[in-house]
């Protein structure tokens, strides 16, 4: 067993757990047809944070949804684990952007959280269901609000508990869309270090969009940013910032600051 | 509330004193103190509990049969673009039928008794069930099918753990409308075709000439019409707060 480690590893290497190898997905329209994404490529290794931002409307969500499998690219393809993406799993967990759609209003905290056990093809004992729960609802700072329904939450704890939903599935990666757009300067902050702190500690591969910059490199390992019409990756930025990261620190780091000043000539600019 | 009385109960007065008066000669006239007596006549003697009985037995299970049907196909179409593309023709066809016009068929197969009223209720009842499940199963959000797509859900699993609860309250508005129809069409058949029930009942009072009786037996089921419709609306009220998120 010992010695399997480095061999592990060294594959871990060559082989990235999500390869992205020049997709590009297009919808047909009037005229001909629209190219939404352009010749993408991209490699994500198991346990890395990647984010990804752009201006609105280049692209993001569509890429990410070809990353989730719920649509499939029209060129080139994308492979997980090894084995081509063609539908969606529970590998791969999405959390959506809009939280409040995504809830089942009708079950209660818990019972959104139970949906993901319920459905596990590996059969629990509901004590251990149980236990599951309460450990993650403990994690995202939900164990309160365990009886509540999803209306009776407010946007950052709505929010949280699609991610603990997700986290029920113990995927290997997670696919945020704009997780916390939505919410607060406040409870995006802590938000914020929550999923990294998860991240870390579950070893989860996160793929992060965002169209905040400072975001995006105080999250990521690396960061890339796209362009629109057609979307496209036109910068990809290894983020050397040590961990764990802080609000303060981090984000008047002068490293942090010269990565927000490169990424920001890659961005659309607000005249 | 108590003026929203007055108009009521003068036109009552009135219609008392002008049905004793003779004023207006006919077979059909009665007079509201006449039709008390008949009523509770016909209460007493149990012939009217015994005919309620058998259109609300019939108008039921009329209704849990056609709405179930009416609920899966429903379903069904709203679930799958291919059914509904299969189904829309079909639907189509015999949907403009009105349903007493199957008075006569259903006769023919059932005889006199429960099966006829129940057959052409359950066919009056599909229809707005539905149309009603398929366009609420159209409407449940896409994000919440695609949760269940994340989720590896069978369509079955899907079926009832996200499309179903999601169009309850739907599903409940139209068991409301088809629990209307179900009793219109039940005293329906039972007037023209079918021996039993509250309709038979309202024509053989007509056909005997005890007016007083008629309009007894119409005002009891105006009444059943209305307390039916008031119980649902209020069990809906009660069962459905949660349902949207704020
Ligand atoms: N099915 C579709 N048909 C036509 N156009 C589409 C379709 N899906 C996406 N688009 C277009 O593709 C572009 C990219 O959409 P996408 O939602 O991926 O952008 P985004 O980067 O996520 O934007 P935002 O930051 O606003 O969320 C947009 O211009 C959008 O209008
Ligand atoms: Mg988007």
């Amino acid at each position: 067993m010992v010695q399997d480690k480095p061999m592990q590893r060294a594959t871990d290497m060559q082989s990235p757990l999500l390869s992205i190898e020049n997709v590009s997905f297009s919808v047909p329209v009037a005229q001909g047809k629209l190219t939404i994404l352009q010749n993408i490529s991209l490699n994500v290794r198991q346990g890395e944070f990647v984010s990804i931002i752009g201006g609105s409307g280049c692209g993001k969500t569509t890429l990410l949804r070809l990353i989730g499998g719920l649509n499939r690219p029209t060129e080139g393809r994308l492979m997980f684990d090894g084995a081509p993406i063609e539908q969606p799993s529970r590998r791969r967990a999405v959390v959506f952007q809009d939280y409040s759609k995504a809830l089942l209003p009708w079950r209660t905290v818990t019972s959104n959280v139970q949906l993901a056990l319920d459905t596990d093809p590996t059969p629990r004992d509901a004590a251990t269901k149980k236990k599951i729960i309460g450990r993650l609802l403990e994690q995202v700072g939900l164990a309160e609000a365990a009886d509540r329904f999803p209306r009776q939450l407010s946007g950052g704890m709505q929010q949280r508990l699609q991610i603990a939903r997700c986290l029920a599935l113990e995927p290997k990666m997670l696919l945020m869309d704009e997780p916390f757009g939505a919410l607060d300067a406040m409870t995006r902050q802590t938000l914020q270090d929550e999923i990294a702190k998860l991240a870390k500690e579950t070893g989860m591969t996160v793929i992060f969009i965002t169209h905040d910059i400072e975001e995006a490199i105080y999250l990521g390992d690396r960061v890339c940013a796209m362009e629109s019409r057609p979307g496209r990756i036109s910068a990809v930025l290894d983020i050397d910032l040590k961990f764990p990261r802080d609000q303060l620190t981090t984000r008047e780091d002068e490293q942090f600051l010269r990565y927000r000043h490169e990424l920001f000539q890659y961005l659309p600019k607000k005249h | 509330m108590l003026r929203a009385l007055v108009l009521p109960v003068l036109l009552l007065l009135l219609w008392e004193f002008v049905g004793q008066s003779g004023l207006i000669q006919s077979d059909m006239m009665s007079y509201p103190s006449a039709v008390a007596a008949a009523g509770a006549a016909a209460l007493l003697d149990g012939s009217m509990l015994k005919a309620t009985q058998q259109t609300i037995v019939s108008a039921l299970i009329g209704l849990l049969i056609g709405g179930g049907i009416g609920i899966a196909l429903g379903a069904w179409f709203g679930m799958s673009d291919a059914a509904n593309r299969l189904g829309r023709v079909s639907v189509e066809t015999v949907r403009p039928i009105p349903s007493v016009a199957l008075i006569p068929l259903a006769m023919l197969v059932f005889g006199f008794g429960y099966g006829m009223t129940i057959a052409v209720v359950a066919f009056a009842c599909i229809w707005p069930a539905l149309i009603i499940t398929q366009t609420a199963v159209k409407q449940v959000p896409r994000e919440l099918l695609e949760v269940a797509r994340g989720l590896e859900l069978g369509w079955v699993r899907k079926l009832f753990t996200i499309v179903l609860p999601d169009v309850v309250p739907n599903l409940f508005t139209a068991l409301r409308l088809a629990a209307g129809v179900a009793l219109i069409v039940a005293v329906t058949v039972e007037i023209t075709a079918n021996p039993q029930g509250l309709g038979y009942a309202l024509i053989v009072a007509q056909e005997t000439l005890h007016p007083d009786r008629m309009f007894a037996y119409l005002i009891w089921v105006g009444l059943i019409g209305w307390l039916l419709n008031f119980g649902l609306l209020q069990a809906q009220r009660r069962l459905f707060t949660r349902w949207d998120i704020a």
